[in-house]
């Protein structure tokens, strides 16, 4: 999943997307409003974290401005000011959720997990497929109860084809999900990285979990077993 | 009307200033106007009857004679008939239009022309002749009986120069013009001082608020006129407000660097060369923990407006659907039926921003800790509105029920919330007159009760 994060503290920034990096997400961050919105708009946005208290552009201005332009993707604030007035002008505005700050990293985490699975229209903290479950808070994968041990991107991948279980996901699609903005971003990759999903979840042969739809993308297979 | 606004002086007075001379110009104008038209139709009528008197007096002298023709057997008594271009001059035409007979003083003049007019109804009319201004004539028909019973028409016609009426009416004007002007003059004067005498009390408004400003005086303490009495009872309100959140301010500040210090020097006080690091953890855990509440603590109640903001009226349910709103995106994980059973026209006196940290931190809490239902009512009575909110929790045992609502105090110490929110909620009721209570639900968990002053005028919003 792609998370941009809009905070000027440099600090807290950083500290955020090293924490969201170790947690999987492939992260883009901006300095401050104008800076966000412009990765808003540009990049394939999947969640985004934004500070109320922006120069240039403010975070409430910022998020009017995202949804009237029809960006839909959760939206989570953070604010200095734990004001009832500043959470209601932020939740009008068009934010899904918000948090105090100074905040714990781990109640953060929790939100924006919840933020993904509610707007995957996903009921609890477990992504279900057939017999493929994913548990976004401990990041475990099971396959018939049985736990597949995954690298981070190959997670990323099962993550965003899990999210997006009933549509067919291009490549590029993939590539602009799971890799940051300043990474090497290679398209080839990702045949690699299906061809070790489908070896890892189906040793068998007999699942086919992922269905390449030639000349379309990949799409998990919506008739696997339970 | 903005381009009009853009050329109109800053100044209070000289737009009056403005405003009544053009009054009192247009005024003057149309006066004079009105004046010069009255005088000339006088004028004009005192010619016509002096010309008629002519007219009657040239009848006497003029008979047919025995050849039937009409002639002037001696000349008219007015002597300017006899002096050749006097201004008064005589004619008498025929019923072909040929002139009969003339005056003296009418020897050059030829360029009249008569009408004939009905039989003995005199007509009076401007005469326009070349190479003058003009002045008027009076043109009467009148019709000669023979014996043979025939009828001989003559047209007899007077005209008078403009000279006379031209100088009286001058004459008139220069003394209208003179006379309206310095009428005028006093008129703008006399509004000047007027108007110097009615602006003098806010002169002396804006005198008191460069003495208060200098810090000489609390507050504006004149007697003024009732139209800006209102004005200075607001200007000293929002005087005392100001100066009563200035000292909230400073009180907050003062009590939050107090508060930080204990913390702060716990932290500083323990020995982290032989405290192990767990223990390290779990101080500064728990230390910088209740800094983040004090600071919280304080920050609210520093920025709480209190009754003495002024009035605005609420309307209580716009006011909580918000609230409910915010509280289902931020649960949507847990199905909680929010019933918002507010009515219409349920209003209070209170700042918008204290009254969604009031209720919000309440629904919130209610929220936090329902199994699914959180209920919202409104009564109202002779002095109090009151807002309940219930929830389907686990409840407040009774002995922890008022305590719950001090500083730091949480029921349970399960939940997220360090049990700020309801402190501080109790100080913004109480600094509006009103009371929080907490008490034990029907739907089972908790329910706290919020009384607030009844609005004393009707909403406006």
């Amino acid at each position: 999943m792609r998370i941009l994060v809009v905070e000027d503290e440099k600090g807290l920034r950083e500290q955020l997307a090293k924490n969201l990096r170790s947690e999987g997400y492939a992260v883009d961050t901006a300095i401050d409003g104008e800076d966000g919105l412009y990765f808003g708009r540009e990049y394939p946005v999947d969640i985004a974290i934004v500070d109320l208290g922006l120069p240039r552009l403010s975070g409430i201005e910022l998020i009017k401005i995202l949804r009237s332009e029809d960006y839909l993707y959760p939206i989570l604030i953070l604010t200095a000011r734990s004001m009832w007035q500043e959470k209601v002008e932020g939740l009008e505005a068009g934010a899904d959720d918000y948090m105090a700050k100074p905040f714990q990293y781990e109640e953060l985490s929790a939100r924006l997990r919840a933020l993904i699975r509610r707007s995957a229209g996903a009921a609890d903290a477990t992504l279900r497929a057939g017999c493929i479950a994913l548990n976004t808070s401990s990041q475990e994968v099971s396959v018939d109860s049985i736990v597949v041990e995954l690298t981070a991107y190959e997670y990323r991948l099962l993550h965003y084809l899990m999210i997006n279980r009933d549509k067919v996901v291009s490549k590029n699609q993939l590539v602009d999900h799971i890799y940051e903005e300043d990474s090497d971003r290679d398209s080839n990759v990702i045949e690699v990285f299906v061809g070790r999903l489908r070896k890892k979840l189906d040793h068998q042969g007999k699942l086919n979990p992922i269905q390449t739809l030639r000349g379309r993308g990949y799409r998990l297979n919506p008739e696997l077993p339970a | 009307m903005r381009g009009v606004r853009s050329w109109l002086p800053n100044s209070l007075r000289l737009r009056l200033l403005l405003t009544a001379s053009l009054v009192v110009v247009l005024f003057f104008l149309l006066a004079i106007i009105l004046l010069d038209t009255a005088f000339r139709k006088t004028a004009e009528n005192a010619i016509n009857d002096q010309l008629m008197a002519q007219l009657y007096a040239l009848l006497s002298v003029a008979d047919l004679n025995d050849r039937n023709l009409l002639e002037v057997s001696e000349s008219p008594a007015e002597p300017r008939f006899s002096v050749p271009e006097s201004g008064l001059y005589a004619y008498i035409f025929d019923h072909q239009g040929r002139l009969v007979w003339k005056s003296d003083s009418a020897l050059n003049v030829n360029e009249i022309e008569y009408r004939m007019s009905k039989v003995g109804e005199p007509l009076f009319s401007r005469w326009k002749r070349p190479g003058n201004s003009g002045g008027f004539k009076l043109d009467f028909t009148v019709v000669w009986e023979l014996e043979s019973e025939a009828q001989i028409t003559y047209t007899f016609l007077i005209a008078e120069s403009p000279g006379r009426y031209s100088r009286s009416v001058s004459d008139f004007r220069s003394v209208l013009l003179w006379w309206g002007g310095v009428a005028s003059a006093l008129l703008l004067a006399l509004l000047l001082l007027l108007l110097r005498w009615a602006l003098a009390p806010l002169r002396r408004v804006a005198l008191e608020i460069r003495q208060i400003e200098g810090g000489l005086q609390q507050q504006i303490t004149g007697l003024y006129p009732d139209e800006i009495t209102a004005l200075t009872q607001n200007i000293n309100r929002l005087i005392a407000n100001s100066q009563k959140t200035l000292v909230r301010y400073r009180n907050s500040l003062g009590n939050l660097a107090h508060s930080l210090k204990t913390p702060l020097a716990m932290m500083r006080g323990m020995d982290i060369h032989t405290e192990t690091r767990a223990n390290i953890a779990h101080l500064v855990d728990e230390q910088s923990q209740r800094m983040v509440d004090i600071v919280e603590y304080q920050l609210k109640r520093a920025t709480t407006a209190g009754s003495s903001s002024g009035f605005t009226i609420l309307q209580c349910d716009v006011w909580i659907k918000k609230i409910v709103s915010t509280l289902k995106k931020v649960y949507s994980e847990k199905p909680i039926r929010f019933e918002n059973n507010l009515y219409d026209g349920l209003s209070v006196n209170m700042d918008s921003a204290d009254f969604l940290e009031v209720c919000g931190n309440i629904a919130d809490n209610a929220a936090k800790w329902c199994l699914g239902i959180v209920r919202i009512d409104g009564t109202i009575d002779d002095q109090w509105v009151s807002l309940s909110f219930d929830d389907d929790g686990s409840g407040i045992p009774h002995d922890m029920q008022q305590k719950v609502l001090s500083r730091g105090v949480r029921s349970d110490q399960h939940m997220p919330g360090q049990g700020i929110g309801l402190s501080v909620v109790v100080e913004i009721v109480e600094s509006y007159g009103g009371t929080v209570d907490v008490l034990s639900s029907v739907l089972g968990g908790a329910r706290i009760v919020v009384k607030l002053p009844k609005v004393s005028v009707a909403p406006n919003q």
